[in-house]
C-alpha cells in the first residue's frame, strides 16, 4: 500500500515537473520534437565515421534555456543533425560547423547514429552552406550541402 | 672521449642502481571486489543527469596490515551501455542493454600494485560521459565531484564502516596517502579533484596525480602535487595532446613548489589500449572499443611510424600496457610508498624496452633546481634568469614564439595544432597561451648560444645535471628529414677551462620527429640531461658560462626550453 502510495506520488510529481518546468535545459532541446526544414539524401557514407547526410529542425521554445549556467530566452532554436555512424564515443568533442562557423559542442544521440548540435542564432543556416563535422583538426564534409527548403 | 667514458660510465651506475622493475608483482596475494549504490545514486553539481557510485577494489588478501595507501583510478569517455555488439551512449542502460565496464579496463595495473601493499578503487563514470557534452567544462567538475564522492565512502568504510564491506577496512585505509590516474577525460578530471580537494581543505591527502592521455579543456593547473603526465605518440583521439599543457603550465606558477612535474612521451602508442575494455581483441573487449589511430584518423593506416604498414613503430596492446603499468606503478610506488623509481621520471633510466621520453622539471627548491634560462619574455633573449649575460652568433632566428604576447602564438604557423602540442588551443580557454619556446636555426658549425652565470651562481657542484628541454623543428628545412640533430653543451670555469659533452652520448631526445599522415610528425620538448660528471675537467663550483655549440651538424633549428642545473 505504502508502495503503492509513494508510485502514485512520484508519477504526480513527474507530471507537474515536465509541464510546469520553467526552463529547458540543452538535452531537452536535443530530444524535444522539432519542425524539419531542410535535409539531405546523400545514403553513401563518406568519412571515417561514414557520414551520410543532415536534417536541419526548427525548435519553438516554450520557455527559457539554461546554457553553461546563463538564460538565454529565444523563441526558437535550430538543431541540425549528421547522419551515418556509428559515430565513436570519443576523448575529443565533436563539433559541427556549417559554413565554416562552429556550432555548440555536438552530442551523439542513443544508439550513435546522429550527431547533433543546437544554435539559438540561424544566420549561418545558409543555402548552399557546407555542413562539416570534425574532432580538432579531423573534418569530414557531409555530401549534401545546406538547403533549408528541402524537407 | 674521456668525457664520453665518464657518461657511459654513469649510466652504467644508474642502470644498475635503478635495474628494479616497478611492474614485477609484490609479495601479497590480491583480493578484488566491487560494490554499487546503484546507476543513479549521486548528482554531481549542476549535471544534468545522474551518475553511478560503482567501482572495483584491489586489495592485499586479508588486510594483513596496514594502514595501506588508496589509489583512484578514472576512465575517460568512452560509449557507456551494449547490446550484442552494438554500442550506445545513454544512461541508465535501458533494457536488454548492459553497463560498458570501462572501470575495469586497468585491473592489470590494479593487480600488480595491490600485491605491493596498496587499495586501488577504479570508478565507474558512465553516467558522466552519457552527458558531460551537455554542460560547459565537459564534465571536469562533475568527474572531480564524483571522485570525491568515493573518498568520502572510504573514509567511511575506514572509520565507522559500512555496507558492503561492514568493519572490513576499519582503520586499513590511509588517506593521507591518496594517488589518481585518470584516463583521457578522466585525466582532466583527477587533476580538477585535486583542485576541489584543496579548496575542501584538503581532506584527503592527495600526493601524486597521474593523467594519462588526458584532455585538458580548461586549464586547471596542479601544483604542490607530484603530478606526471603520459602522452601516447600515436594518440588518434586526443592527437593534439594537449594534456602536455598540464606539465607546462605548472612549471613556473608557484614559486618554491617542492613538488617534481614529469611528462611521459611513450613512441608509437595510441590512446585507447592502456585500457583492456576499450582494446579490440583482448580478453575483456566491449562493443566500442577501437584502435584510435587506425580508427580515427583519416589515412592514418598508412603512416610509417604510428600505423599498420611494414616497419611501423606501434606497439603492441601488451607493450602498450607493459608501458602504462611500468610507468604508472613506478609512480605511485615512487612518490607514495617511498620506494625509489625516480630514474625511470628523471629520463635517466627508461623503465620498459619501448622508447619513452621524458619531461622533468625538478622541485623549486634550492637544493633541487637552479634555473639557468626560462626563456619565458624577450628580455630572456639577452638577460638570463641568473641575472647573467646572454650571447649568441649564428642563430637564425633567434626569438621566442608560443608563449605569452606579444610573442606569436604558434611556432610552427603553418603547421597543425595536433602537430604542435605546447601551443594547441584549449577547447573552454582558447585563448590561454601555450609554451614559450626559443626558436634557434644555424648554417654554420661555428654557431653557439651562451648563458653566464653571474658571481653567486657558479657553485653548481651540489647538482647532478645540466639539463634543458628541446626538440627537433621538422617544420624547418634545414633539419634532415629523418636524421636527428646534434650539438656539444660546454661549460666553463673562472679559469677559462672548457669541457664539454655531445647530446647524442647522452640522450636521444634530438630525435627527428617520426610520421607523415596528418597528426604526425609533431614536436614536443623533451628533456635533456648531461650529467655534470661528464665534465670532469673544470670546477664545478666555479662555473662561469653554459653554452650550446652547434658544431655536429652543418645547420638546422630546434625549439628550446628550461635550460637548469637539476638533481
Amino acid at each position: 500500500m505504502r508502495v503503492a502510495r509513494m508510485t502514485l506520488i512520484t508519477v504526480i510529481l513527474s507530471v507537474v515537473v515536465a509541464y510546469g518546468q520553467s526552463f529547458l535545459t540543452l538535452e531537452d532541446l536535443m530530444n524535444m520534437p522539432g519542425q524539419t526544414i531542410g535535409k539531405g539524401s546523400n545514403t553513401n557514407p563518406v568519412g571515417q565515421f561514414g557520414v551520410k547526410s543532415y536534417h536541419l529542425e526548427e525548435l519553438t521554445l516554450t520557455a527559457p534555456v539554461i546554457v553553461d549556467g546563463q538564460t538565454i530566452n529565444a523563441q526558437k532554436a535550430w538543431r541540425i543533425s549528421i547522419t551515418g555512424g556509428p559515430f565513436p564515443v570519443r576523448a575529443q568533442g565533436a563539433t559541427i560547423s556549417v559554413g565554416g562557423v562552429d556550432l555548440r559542442t555536438a552530442v551523439e544521440n542513443g544508439d550513435l547514429s546522429e550527431v547533433a548540435a543546437i544554435t539559438f542564432d540561424d544566420s549561418m543556416l545558409r543555402n548552399g552552406a557546407t555542413i562539416t563535422l570534425s574532432y580538432a583538426d579531423d573534418g569530414t564534409n557531409v555530401p549534401d550541402k545546406l538547403n533549408r527548403g528541402n524537407n | 672521449m674521456k668525457n664520453r667514458i665518464l657518461i657511459a660510465s654513469f649510466l652504467f651506475v644508474a642502470a644498475v642502481a635503478f635495474a628494479a622493475d616497478p611492474s614485477a608483482p609484490g609479495p601479497l596475494a590480491v583480493s578484488r571486489e566491487e560494490y554499487t549504490f546503484g546507476d543513479t545514486a549521486f548528482f554531481p553539481t549542476n549535471f544534468p543527469g545522474p551518475v553511478e557510485v560503482t567501482a572495483s577494489v584491489h586489495f592485499p588478501t586479508g588486510l594483513p596490515g596496514g594502514p595501506y595507501p588508496l589509489i583512484v583510478f578514472l576512465h575517460g569517455r568512452h560509449a557507456t551501455c551494449f547490446v550484442g555488439g552494438a554500442a550506445f551512449l545513454e544512461w541508465p542502460c535501458v533494457s536488454p542493454r548492459l553497463p560498458i565496464p570501462s572501470y575495469q579496463g586497468y585491473d592489470y595495473i590494479s593487480q600488480v600494485l595491490a600485491s605491493h601493499g596498496y587499495i586501488i578503487v577504479s570508478i565507474s563514470a558512465n553516467g558522466i560521459n552519457a552527458r558531460d557534452n551537455f554542460v560547459f567544462d565537459l564534465g571536469a567538475n562533475a568527474r572531480a565531484e564524483l571522485i570525491q564522492h568515493h573518498l568520502d565512502l572510504w573514509n567511511q568504510f575506514n572509520t565507522a564502516g559500512g555496507a558492503p564491506f561492514g568493519t572490513r577496512f576499519v582503520g586499513k585505509v590511509d588517506l593521507t596517502r591518496v594517488g589518481t590516474m585518470g584516463h583521457s577525460r578522466g585525466g582532466e578530471g583527477v587533476v580538477r579533484h585535486f583542485l576541489l580537494n584543496v579548496s575542501a581543505g584538503s581532506p584527503y591527502g592527495v600526493r601524486a596525480v597521474y593523467p594519462l592521455a588526458p584532455v585538458d579543456f580548461n586549464r586547471s593547473v596542479a601544483n604542490n602535487v607530484s603530478l606526471a603526465v603520459m602522452l601516447p605518440y600515436c594518440d588518434g583521439d586526443v592527437a593534439d595532446l594537449q594534456g602536455v599543457h598540464f606539465y607546462d603550465d605548472a612549471r613556473y606558477r608557484v614559486a618554491g613548489d617542492p613538488t617534481a612535474k614529469h611528462n611521459v612521451l611513450v613512441m608509437g602508442a595510441n590512446h585507447n589500449f592502456f585500457n583492456t575494455v576499450w582494446t579490440p581483441g583482448s580478453s575483456n573487449s566491449f562493443p566500442g572499443a577501437a584502435d584510435d589511430w587506425n580508427a580515427f584518423v583519416p589515412g592514418g593506416r598508412s603512416d610509417p611510424h604510428c600505423g599498420v604498414v611494414k616497419g611501423n613503430q606501434r606497439l603492441t596492446p601488451e607493450q602498450q600496457r607493459a608501458v602504462g603499468l611500468a610507468y604508472i606503478a613506478g609512480f605511485f610506488r615512487n612518490y607514495i610508498g617511498g620506494e625509489d623509481f625516480a630514474a625511470q621520471f628523471t629520463g635517466d633510466v627508461r623503465a620498459t624496452p619501448s622508447q619513452t621520453f621524458v619531461m622533468y622539471q625538478a622541485p623549486d627548491l634550492l637544493t633541487t633546481r637552479r634555473d639557468v634560462n626560462r626563456l619565458l619574455t624577450a628580455a630572456d633573449l639577452s638577460t638570463d634568469t641568473l641575472g647573467g649575460d646572454v650571447t649568441q652568433s649564428g642563430i637564425t632566428p633567434y626569438e621566442l614564439c608560443g608563449g605569452e604576447a606579444p610573442q606569436p602564438r604558434f611556432c610552427l604557423p603553418f603547421e597543425r595544432n595536433s602537430r604542435q602540442p605546447h601551443t594547441t588551443p584549449s577547447a573552454r580557454s582558447r585563448t590561454t597561451r601555450g609554451l614559450s619556446q626559443l626558436q634557434a636555426g644555424w648554417t654554420s658549425t661555428a654557431a653557439f648560444i651562451e648563458n653566464d652565470l653571474p658571481r653567486g651562481t657558479r657553485d653548481v657542484s651540489a647538482f647532478h645535471v645540466l639539463q634543458f628541454r628541446a626538440s627537433v623543428n621538422f617544420a624547418d628545412l634545414r633539419n634532415p628529414v629523418g636524421l636527428p640533430q646534434n650539438l656539444d653543451v660546454v661549460l666553463t670555469d673562472r679559469r677559462n677551462r672548457s669541457a664539454s659533452v655531445r647530446v647524442s652520448d647522452v640522450s636521444g631526445a634530438l630525435y627527428y620527429p617520426p610520421g607523415e599522415v596528418i597528426h604526425v610528425p609533431k614536436v614536443l620538448l623533451n628533456t635533456i640531461r648531461v650529467p655534470l660528471t661528464g665534465f670532469g675537467a673544470i670546477d664545478l663550483t666555479d662555473v662561469v658560462s653554459v653554452r650550446f655549440n652547434f658544431d655536429r651538424t652543418g645547420s638546422g633549428a630546434l625549439l628550446i626550453s628550461d635550460i637548469a642545473f637539476a638533481n
